[in-house]
């Protein structure tokens, strides 16, 4: 198992020695994907990749790297006694499940609380006792995670008259989607940047089924610091929300080398749009496997191995060699299976 | 360039960082600002050699990645809820980076130029620090460039201002137009005029320098401020799909959008032009009549761009002098009474703007609009016009335009 990554390492979240010119670690980016983890024995279970550290969980250990309680380059495993499945963390707090399903969290970056340890997130428990936890992510603000019975709990409290049962959850900056069973998705939180898909910029309190995707069996979802993407069973990639820097890999007129004419230049897109047949993947033979959303970001894997990404490039993060956005899809890597972005970064896995 | 480093403070204490309440940023980006900090005054106090340009790179590579992480938090949530001490910290960034690019670059003019950028977002996107610093260097900046160019200006100087064409005049009827005034005196304004009805008032800008000693014209703007980055609106009217804003310097946008015909309007407007230029805001004077008002906070904004530009039918909540200084526009005003005639957008955003496009309105989807009673003024250099607050207008410039306006209440 392989794991490359590529984008901000201004943290010295990785360790490399600078091969390409670009990727000097001393400048804090790397522009080209590099290997970052490999094994032949320890499965990786998990990658959480933030914005100052990254935190890669084996089946042995969990090892964050980067920014991690007041000094830079950090690297240590943070387990504590722990088997993790899953980790996230913002600036002041690291959440996981652990191997029973249980959420735990620790306070970061408290000078006070340097040697805290994991303690139990109260959440809300059925009479039939605690639901294991499946997912957990977050934002500078929240945290959110999914039961394996399909509810979604914004801890301490649980989210309450949600008919559908929901498999999955992905968190932006400022909003918050989930996947049903039925293959269908919903999404509320900030609208401003028409990033929930209602086809508008308002705001949206409560989960809300984004209509324009209704009869179309969605598999995945992201979300990116304020756009979107969903990934049918056919297939297809459905993009939404704020194209400032081709994150949604439409023409961008913030862009100098691109191509578009202005008419057809995309600042906002409030409902989900197919990304069409000029799309260089777009072709009937190849199906895509895997998306993710960076903060201003985009990637994708292919069931042919290739991975792709588009959108803002100011770190490094599309893998392409330079430091220059696209606002279409860049073919940059192969022999790929999975796709993940942190929000200046993207990290690919290679199960050989 | 020794007398523009100098204006870069030396000293910790100089940067009075005292003032910026770093417990409101995250753990990461103060221990980010904090090595950018150490870094800038190194390379403050080692103007030679000791700094290699490896040093530099890096630092440069910190201070975007700063800036551009800041720049996220300020498009997070509402702009008015971030809290300022983000604003502070862009514009002590894009401080440490102005002085860095003229390091960077030192025997070239671009490095001018890219200190004049970094200035300038740090204005546009930040908070005043250490008493208007920035735009104090970036005058300073722009002054030199002006200077060096002054060769190659001689060639280009025969470029003509477009002439005066009449074939965009609208139809007009003498029944409809706006009553002008010349100087009313504050008691006759505050008596009849103010919250009444709209006038054009001649005479009261006749003092502004802007209008006599260093009469504004698009090369007066090159000079003060060509090499200044300001954001301009893309596209004819807000109200388009395809409208979008952008960061351009000055000359750029004269040469793009002013002196050649552009198959997409560019529009310099509702910008806070003055608190980013100071030159430019000693040209102008408040009107008296301002003060009137029971806020002292008057909003003062520019207006620059070609012939065409399009401020489609939209009403303001506070009283407005838009005064004309270069150029002429077109202007039509409807009452507040007559709003339900004028088909209001109903997204809750544009709820201030109508939907009809008022020269050429679809009468079959907006019927009761024909019969809706208007003004209508050209307004021309040397006057104001006086909106009410809450009262319809349209605006159309008829020729390259600079107007002000004053948002009082």
């Amino acid at each position: 198992m392989k794991l490359l990554y590529c984008g901000f390492n201004g943290f010295g979240q990785v360790e490399h020695s600078g091969a390409h010119e670009c990727s000097s670690p001393k400048n804090g980016v790397l522009c080209l994907p590099v290997l970052i983890y490999q094994s032949e024995t320890d499965r990786v279970v998990h990658v959480f990749l933030g914005w100052s550290r990254l935190i890669i969980t084996t089946t042995n250990d969990s090892v964050v790297s980067g920014y991690w309680n007041g000094i830079s380059s950090f690297k240590g495993s943070i387990s504590g006694g722990i088997k993790m499945k899953q980790v996230t963390c913002n600036e002041h707090v690291a959440v996981c499940i652990d191997e029973n399903g249980v959420l735990q969290k620790r306070t970061i970056d408290n000078p006070r609380a340097q040697s805290s340890a994991w303690e139990k997130v109260p959440t809300v428990t059925d009479e039939a006792g605690l639901a294991k936890f499946v997912k957990v992510l977050s934002n500078e603000h929240s945290v959110i995670a999914l039961d394996e019975i399909g509810n979604i709990h914004l801890p301490p409290l649980r989210m309450e008259n949600m008919q559908p049962r929901f498999v999955a959850i992905a968190c932006g900056k400022e909003h918050f989607m989930a996947l049903t069973n039925e293959g269908k998705v919903y999404s509320w939180g900030s609208g401003s940047r028409g990033q929930l898909g209602h086809g508008s910029v308002e705001s949206c309190e409560n989960p809300q089924e984004i209509e324009d995707l209704g009869g179309i069996n969605i598999i995945q979802i992201a979300a990116g610091g304020w756009h979107s993407c969903a990934l049918s069973e056919s297939g297809d990639v459905y993009v939404w929300g704020w194209n400032e820097s081709g994150q949604l890999g439409l023409p961008c007129r913030n862009l100098n080398d691109s191509s578009c004419k202005s008419n057809e230049c995309v600042s906002i897109q409030s409902e989900p749009r197919l990304l069409d047949h000029a799309m260089p993947f777009s072709v009937d033979e190849v199906n895509v496997t895997s998306i993710a959303c960076g903060a201003r970001h985009t990637a994708v894997t292919l069931d042919d191995k290739s991975g792709w990404s588009w959108g803002w490039n100011g770190c490094g993060q599309l893998g392409t060699g330079d430091r220059r956005s696209h606002d279409a899809p860049v073919c940059v890597i192969q022999d790929v299976e999975k796709v993940m972005c942190g929000a200046w970064s993207t990290a690919w896995l290679s199960n050989y | 360039m020794s007398e523009v480093r100098n204006l870069f403070p030396r000293e910790r204490d100089d940067l009075q960082l005292d003032k910026i309440d770093d417990t409101k940023f995250n753990p990461s980006i103060r221990h980010l600002f904090g090595e950018i900090t150490q870094m800038y005054l190194k390379v403050r106090n080692n103007s030679e050699a000791q700094f290699s340009e490896t040093d530099c790179s890096t630092l440069l590579l910190k201070i975007d990645s700063a800036l551009q992480y800041v720049w996220e938090t300020l498009h997070t949530g509402q702009w008015k809820d971030v809290d300022p001490e983000w604003r502070k910290l862009y514009s002590y960034v894009s401080l440490f980076k102005a002085l860095l690019c003229l390091e960077l670059d030192k025997d070239e003019d671009s490095g001018l130029v890219n200190a004049i950028a970094a200035c300038d977002m740090g204005l546009i996107m930040g908070e005043p620090i250490l008493d208007g610093l920035l735009s104090n260097i970036a005058d300073s900046l722009n002054e030199k460039l002006w200077k060096l160019s002054e060769t190659k200006r001689a060639i280009q100087e025969n470029q003509k201002e477009e002439e005066d064409s009449n074939e965009c005049y609208p139809q007009m009827n003498k029944e409809n137009f706006v009553e002008t005034v010349h100087v009313p005196s504050i008691e006759k304004f505050l008596l009849d005029i103010m919250d009444k009805k709209p006038v054009v008032i001649t005479g009261a800008m006749d003092f502004w320098p802007a209008m006599s000693e260093s009469r504004w014209s698009v090369d007066y703007v090159r000079k003060v401020a060509g090499y200044r980055t300001v954001p301009i609106e893309i596209g004819s009217k807000y109200t388009d799909d395809a409208w979008s804003q952008s960061l351009t310097t000055v000359n750029e946008f004269i040469d793009n959008y002013i002196l050649t015909s552009n198959a997409t309007a560019g529009y310099l407007a509702q910008y806070q032009l003055f608190q980013q230029i100071p030159q430019l805001k000693k040209d102008i004077l408040v009107p008296d009549y301002c003060y009137l008002g029971t806020c002292d906070d008057i909003q003062v904004n520019a207006w620059f761009g070609p012939r065409g530009t399009i401020s489609p039918l939209h009403y303001d909540p506070d009283h407005n002098f838009l005064s004309q200084v270069v150029g002429s526009k077109y202007i039509r005003l409807y009452s507040e009474e007559v709003t339900a005639s004028l088909y209001p957008h109903e997204q809750h955003l544009l709820f201030n703007t109508s939907q009809v496009d008022v020269e050429h309105p679809d009468l079959e989807k907006f019927p009761l609009f024909s019969s809706a009673p208007y003004l209508e003024t050209i307004l021309e250099s040397g006057s104001m016009l006086y909106i009410p607050p809450r009262m319809w207008h349209y605006v159309r410039s008829l020729s390259t335009s600079f107007s002000v306006s004053f948002w009082w209440k």
